[in-house]
C-alpha cells in the first residue's frame, strides 16, 4: 500500500512545491523590506530567539490545528469548531490548576500531575469531537452546520466553566507547554512538529490514509468496498477535536491564563485557509506536509503585519485575499476557462 | 360552518413551521404569566425594534439556504457597513443616506462576486463566504479602528424619530423596513418564478438544470439578495444604534442562520418558508431576553438553549425528510 | 378561512396587550436592573460583583444584563417593561441612548452611568460615577518622570482608540510628560485592552529591535502580555525594562510581587456601594451631583501591600 488511489503521479507534490514557493515569497518580500527579519540568535540561557522563531512558536497552535483540520477537511467535512473547543479544554485546566481563582484563592497547592491536567481537556474535545462527528456521520447533518452549531455552544460551555473569567496560573508546571524550552526551541514547536509526524505516519503507514481519501472521494463506492464510512468519518471529527484541544492547552499555556472570550477567537478560519493552501483538496486527496506550510504561511501574514506596524486587521484582508486567489487556482473550472480560452486563441492563430 | 371543512391537514411536510409557530406562542405566553409587565404593547414593539435588522439579513439567508447553500459574510457585512457610514459622516460629512446607498452599491458587487464565484467557479459555498467574512471585517478595521458616534444626522434622526406611537414605545420606520423586506420575502417566495426556482434549485439541482431552469442565474441572484439584504440589515443596525464599529456583530451569521433553522427551514435545501423565519427571529429574540428578566439565566445559558432548539429542528428535518422520502418509495 | 382566523385573534392578541399596560408587580422589594458590558476583562466581572454583592447587602433585587450596546438598549428597555425603580448603567459607546433614556425618564425610572459616560442631555440621567481618566493618567507619568529621573524612552500600549478611558489616560500622562525633554515616547500602539494583543504589539516591536526603558499600558491586561513578551525575547520585565500600568487587577499586583511589574494605578471597579447610594437618593427623588468622581491612588513596590483588598 503505498497510498495512491490513481495511476497519475502524485499531482501534490506540484502543489506542495507551490505552496512552498508561496511561503519563500513572503519570506523574501519581508527580508527585502527590512533585513533584521531574519535575525536568529542563541542566548546565554541556552534559548534561540528571532523573529523567524516567533513565526514558528507563534503558528505552532494553527499547525497543530491544520492537521486535525486536514484529515476532517479530506473526507469532505469542514470545522468551524476548533477555536471554541480550544477555550473549553483551557477552561478544564484552569479549574484544574486553580479551581478557588472564583473565591480569589491561589493556585491549586499541590498541583494534580501535570499528565492529568492534560489529559482531562484533551477527553473532553475529543467528546466534543464525537459529537461533531455523530452528527455529521449518523444524523447526517451537513459539517458545516454540526460544526457552527458546536463553535457557538463550546464556547458557551467555556464561558459556563469558569463564570466568565480569566483565571491566571502563573509558573505552574502546566505552563511549560507555553512557554518552556527544549533544545533552544520553544516547546510548542516540538509539540507541533511531533503531531505532525505521528499522523503522518500513521495515515501513510496503515491504511487510514487511503480510507480518508476515499470516504472523501465516493463515499457511496467506498461503502460498497466495505470500508466503514461512518466509522472513519467520525474518527477524524474526534483526531480534529483532540487537536484543537491540545492547541488550546498550548495556547492557555503560554498566556499562563484562560480567557473563554478570547481563545481560539476566529483561528478556525486560520486553520482552514491553512488547509486549503496547502493544497488539500475537500473531499480527496490529502497533504499534512501542505497544511504545515499553508499554517506558516498564515502566521507569516499576521506577524508581517504586525512587524511593518500595520493594524493587526489589514492581515485578516491579506488572508481573504491569498484564500480565494489560490483557491480559485486550485479549481478546476478556472483550468477549464483557461484551456478553452486557449483552444479558441490556438485555433484562430491556426486559421 | 363550511369553512371548518377546510382546516389545513396536518401533513408531515408543515411539522416544522407549526412547531416553530407553537413554541413562539408557547413561550411567550410562558412569559407573559412569570413576568409582571412582560405581556404589553411596549414589550411587542421592542422585539420588533431590537430584531428588525436581524430579520432583514434573515429573509435574505433563509433564500440561500433554501436553495442548499450558506452565507457566512453576513455579520462583516453588517460591521463594515456601519462604520462605513459612520467614517463618512464624521470625516467628510457625508450625509448618511448618499453613504447608505453607496452601501447598497458595494452590497451588490460584493453579492456578485460570491455569486459568481460559486456559480461559475464551483467553489465551495462556505470557502467563498468564509472568505468574504473575513475581507469585509478586515475592510471594516481598515476604514476605522474604533468606535465612531453619528451625531446630528438628519436622515438617521428622522427614521429613529418618525413612527406609530403605539403605547409606550416608537414602531419607528426603520422597523417599517423589516416587515416591508418579510412581506415582500413571503410574496416573492411563493408568487414569482424566482421563488419557484429557488426551491427547486434546493430541491435537486441537477432535475432543476435538466428541466432546463436559469439555474446558474438563480444562484447568482439569490447571493446578490442575500450580500443587499445584509447590506441594508447594516443600514438599519446603524440607525438603530446611531454608531458604528468594526468590532460589531462577531457572530451574527449563527443567529440569523440559527433564526433561520429555527424557524422550520431545511437545511438541505428545497423547503422552507419566509414566514417560518420570521417566528425564528422572534424566537431567538425572546431566548436573549430571558437574561435581564431571570438574574439566574445567563447569557451563555440563552446561547445553550438557542443551540438545543436548532439541534431540536435539524433532528425534526431529518425525521420529516426520512417521512417523505419513505413516502415516496412507496 | 384559516388565514382570516388566524388573523383575528393575533388582532385580538394585540388589543389585549394594548389594555394590558405591562404594569409591575409591586410587593415592597426594590428592583435595580443593571446592564453591564460585556468584555473580557477581570476588572469589569469585578465591577459586576461589586454591584451583585451591594445588592445583596441592601436586599434589592438586581436584574442582570451583559451584552454589547444592542443587547444593553434592549436590556433597558426589558428592564423599563418589568418597571424596576432604578437602572444602573455601564455605557459600551457613547452615542445612541437619546430614545431609550428618554423611555425610561417617561416612566419615571432614574438612571445612573457607571464608570463611563454617554453624549445625551443631562436631563435624561441622574448621575454618572466614574474616575478621572486623565488624573489616572498624571499619576502614571509623574511615578514615570520620577523613576526615570527625567531620562528615558518609554512605549505606551493604547487601550481601545475611541474610548474615554484610553484617551483621556494617554493625554493625563502626556501632559506630565512634556515637561521632560529628556523622556521620549518611542511607539504608542494599541493593544484592544487584552492581553494577547498586548503581547504581539510588544513582541513585533523587540522583534523590530525598538529599545526602551519602560512599558506605560492603559491597563494590566495590556501590561500582562508585554510581560510575556520580554520574558520570551529574553528580557527581565520589571527590572532591564518598567512596567506601569492602570486598573490595579489582582493580577497585577501577583506580577508586582514576583518583582515582574513596578507600578499600577487604581482605577476602582467597587463602585457598587457608591453606584446604589446614589441611585436611592435618586429614587428618593433628592438632588445628586451630575458627575461623581471616584478617587485613585498610586500602587508600587513601595506600598502595594497597603491595599486593602490586593488588587481587584
Amino acid at each position: 500500500m503505498d497510498g495512491k488511489l490513481l495511476q497519475n503521479p502524485n499531482p501534490l507534490t506540484k502543489r506542495f512545491l507551490f505552496v512552498l514557493a508561496g511561503l519563500a515569497a513572503i519570506l523574501l518580500l519581508n527580508l527585502i523590506i527590512s533585513p533584521e527579519f531574519f535575525q536568529v540568535s542563541l542566548h546565554e540561557d541556552g534559548k534561540i530567539r528571532g523573529n523567524l522563531i516567533n513565526i514558528l512558536n507563534n503558528g505552532a497552535r494553527v499547525c497543530i490545528l491544520a492537521v486535525g483540520m486536514t484529515l476532517v477537511y479530506a473526507t469532505g467535512g469542514i470545522d468551524l469548531s476548533v477555536g471554541s473547543v480550544m477555550a473549553t479544554a483551557g477552561a478544564m485546566a484552569a479549574l484544574m490548576i486553580r479551581p478557588g481563582y472564583l473565591q480569589g484563592l491561589p493556585v491549586a497547592n499541590p498541583q494534580p500531575p501535570l499528565l492529568l491536567i492534560m489529559a482531562v481537556p484533551l477527553l473532553i474535545a475529543m467528546l466534543l469531537g464525537l459529537i461533531n462527528g455523530a452528527l455529521v456521520a449518523l444524523v447526517r447533518i451537513q459539517p458545516i452546520i454540526a460544526t457552527l452549531i458546536m463553535m457557538y455552544s463550546a464556547r458557551g460551555l467555556a464561558v459556563l466553566m469558569v463564570e466568565g473569567q480569566t483565571p491566571t496560573y502563573h509558573g505552574v508546571p502546566f505552563t511549560k507547554l507555553g512557554l518552556g524550552y527544549f533544545l533552544g526551541l520553544p516547546l510548542p514547536v516540538w509539540i507541533a512538529a511531533a503531531v505532525f509526524l505521528i499522523t503522518v505516519l500513521v495515515t501513510k503507514r496503515t491504511a487510514l490514509g487511503v480510507f480518508i481519501e476515499a470516504v472523501g472521494e465516493n463515499r457511496k463506492a467506498s461503502r460498497y468496498m466495505g470500508i466503514r464510512t461512518r466509522l472513519i468519518t467520525m474518527g477524524t471529527y474526534v483526531f480534529c477535536g483532540l487537536c484543537a484541544g491540545l492547541a488550546g492547552l498550548v495556547h492557555v499555556a503560554g498566556e499562563s491564563s484562560t480567557s473563554p472570550y478570547n481563545t481560539g477567537n476566529m483561528i478556525e478560519l486560520d486553520a482552514i485557509a491553512a488547509v486549503i493552501i496547502g493544497g488539500t483538496m475537500w473531499g480527496g486527496r490529502f497533504t499534512l506536509a501542505g497544511s504545515i506550510v499553508g499554517a506558516l504561511i498564515i502566521q507569516s501574514l499576521s506577524t508581517t503585519v504586525y512587524f511593518q506596524r500595520w493594524p493587526y486587521e489589514y492581515s485578516l484582508v491579506f488572508k481573504a485575499v491569498v484564500l480565494i486567489v489560490v483557491a480559485l487556482i486550485q479549481s478546476e473550472k478556472l483550468r477549464a476557462y483557461a484551456a478553452q480560452g486557449w483552444a479558441s486563441i490556438k485555433s484562430r492563430r491556426a486559421r | 360552518m363550511n369553512s371548518f371543512k377546510k382546516l389545513p391537514k396536518l401533513s408531515v411536510n408543515n411539522i416544522p413551521i407549526l412547531t416553530t409557530i407553537s413554541i413562539f406562542f408557547l413561550m411567550y405566553a410562558a412569559a407573559s404569566i412569570m413576568f409582571p409587565g412582560f405581556f404589553s404593547l411596549y414589550n411587542f414593539v421592542n422585539i420588533f425594534k431590537t430584531n428588525a435588522f436581524v430579520g432583514i439579513i434573515a429573509v435574505g439567508m433563509t433564500f440561500v439556504i433554501i436553495s442548499g447553500g450558506i452565507d457566512l459574510s453576513v455579520g462583516s457585512v453588517v460591521a463594515f457597513t456601519s462604520i462605513f457610514i459612520a467614517k463618512m459622516h464624521q470625516s467628510y460629512g457625508m450625509p448618511s443616506w448618499i453613504s447608505m446607498l453607496i452601501c447598497l452599491g458595494i452590497g451588490l458587487v460584493l453579492g456578485l462576486s460570491i455569486g459568481c464565484l460559486i456559480t461559475y467557479f464551483e467553489l465551495p459555498e462556505f470557502l467563498v463566504t468564509l472568505v468574504a467574512m473575513f475581507l469585509m471585517r478586515g475592510l471594516a478595521y481598515v476604514v476605522h479602528q474604533g468606535t465612531i458616534s453619528i451625531q446630528d444626522d438628519p436622515f438617521i434622526a428622522f427614521m429613529k424619530r418618525t413612527g406609530i406611537r403605539v403605547g409606550a414605545g416608537n414602531l419607528s420606520l426603520y422597523v417599517w423596513v423589516f416587515i416591508l423586506i418579510l412581506i415582500l420575502g413571503i410574496l416573492v417566495s411563493k408568487y414569482t418564478r424566482f421563488g419557484r426556482n429557488v426551491y427547486a434549485v434546493g430541491g435537486n439541482e441537477s432535475s432543476a438544470v435538466l428541466m432546463g431552469l436559469p439555474v446558474k442565474r438563480t444562484k447568482v441572484l439569490i447571493y446578490v439578495m442575500s450580500s443587499l439584504l445584509a447590506t441594508l440589515g447594516g443600514i438599519v443596525f446603524t440607525i438603530h444604534l446611531a454608531s458604528g464599529k468594526p468590532h460589531n456583530t462577531i457572530g451574527l451569521e449563527l443567529h440569523v442562520i440559527a433564526s433561520v433553522v429555527i424557524g422550520g427551514t431545511l437545511l438541505t435545501g428545497g423547503a422552507g418558508r419566509v414566514i417560518g423565519t420570521f417566528f425564528g427571529v422572534l424566537i431567538y429574540g425572546l431566548v436573549f431576553k430571558l437574561p435581564a428578566y431571570i438574574s439566574a439565566f445567563r447569557e451563555w445559558w440563552a446561547q445553550i438553549l438557542v443551540g438545543l432548539l436548532v439541534l431540536t429542528f435539524i433532528l425534526i428535518q431529518t425525521f420529516v425528510a426520512e417521512k417523505t422520502a419513505r413516502a415516496v418509495e412507496s | 378561512m384559516k388565514r382570516s382566523l388566524l388573523l383575528t385573534m393575533a388582532l385580538l392578541l394585540l388589543g389585549t396587550m394594548a389594555f394590558a399596560n405591562g404594569q409591575a408587580a409591586d410587593d415592597g422589594k426594590i428592583v435595580v436592573g443593571f446592564a453591564q458590558i460585556k468584555e473580557d476583562s477581570p476588572w469589569r466581572t469585578t465591577e459586576t460583583n461589586s454591584v451583585q454583592q451591594e445588592a445583596e447587602r441592601l436586599g434589592i433585587e438586581l436584574k442582570l444584563s451583559v451584552t454589547d450596546q444592542a443587547g444593553q438598549i434592549a436590556a433597558l428597555r426589558d428592564f423599563i417593561a418589568q418597571g424596576v425603580d432604578g437602572i444602573l448603567l455601564a455605557p459600551q459607546t457613547r452615542s445612541g441612548w437619546d430614545e431609550v433614556l428618554q423611555e425610561a425618564k417617561d416612566a419615571n425610572i432614574p438612571v445612573v452611568l457607571l464608570d463611563r459616560g454617554l453624549d445625551a442631555p443631562e436631563h435624561l440621567w441622574a448621575a454618572q460615577i466614574s474616575s478621572d481618566f486623565a488624573f489616572e493618567g498624571r499619576l502614571a507619568g509623574e511615578w514615570v518622570a520620577d523613576r526615570l529621573q527625567g531620562n528615558g524612552k518609554v512605549v505606551e500600549l493604547f487601550g481601545d482608540p475611541a474610548a474615554d478611558p484610553a484617551i483621556l489616560r494617554s493625554e493625563g500622562f502626556m501632559e506630565i510628560i512634556s515637561q521632560y525633554p529628556g523622556i521620549e515616547v518611542v511607539e504608542s500602539k494599541t493593544g484592544e485592552w487584552s492581553q494577547d494583543k498586548g503581547r504581539q504589539v510588544v513582541e513585533a516591536w523587540l522583534a523590530a529591535g525598538v529599545e526602551f526603558d519602560l512599558v506605560y499600558a492603559h491597563n494590566d491586561g495590556m501590561a500582562l502580555g508585554a510581560i510575556d513578551a520580554l520574558k520570551a525575547a529574553g528580557k527581565k520585565p520589571g527590572q532591564e525594562v518598567l512596567i506601569i500600568s492602570v486598573d490595579a487587577i489582582k493580577a497585577a499586583f501577583e506580577a508586582i510581587e514576583r518583582g515582574e511589574m513596578n507600578a499600577t494605578v487604581e482605577c476602582s471597579p467597587l463602585l457598587g456601594p457608591m453606584g446604589f447610594a446614589t441611585l436611592m437618593a435618586a429614587m428618593d427623588g433628592q438632588a445628586v451631583d451630575q458627575y461623581i468622581i471616584t478617587p485613585d491612588s498610586l500602587y508600587d513596590e513601595s506600598n502595594y501591600k497597603d491595599h486593602p483588598t490586593g488588587g481587584f
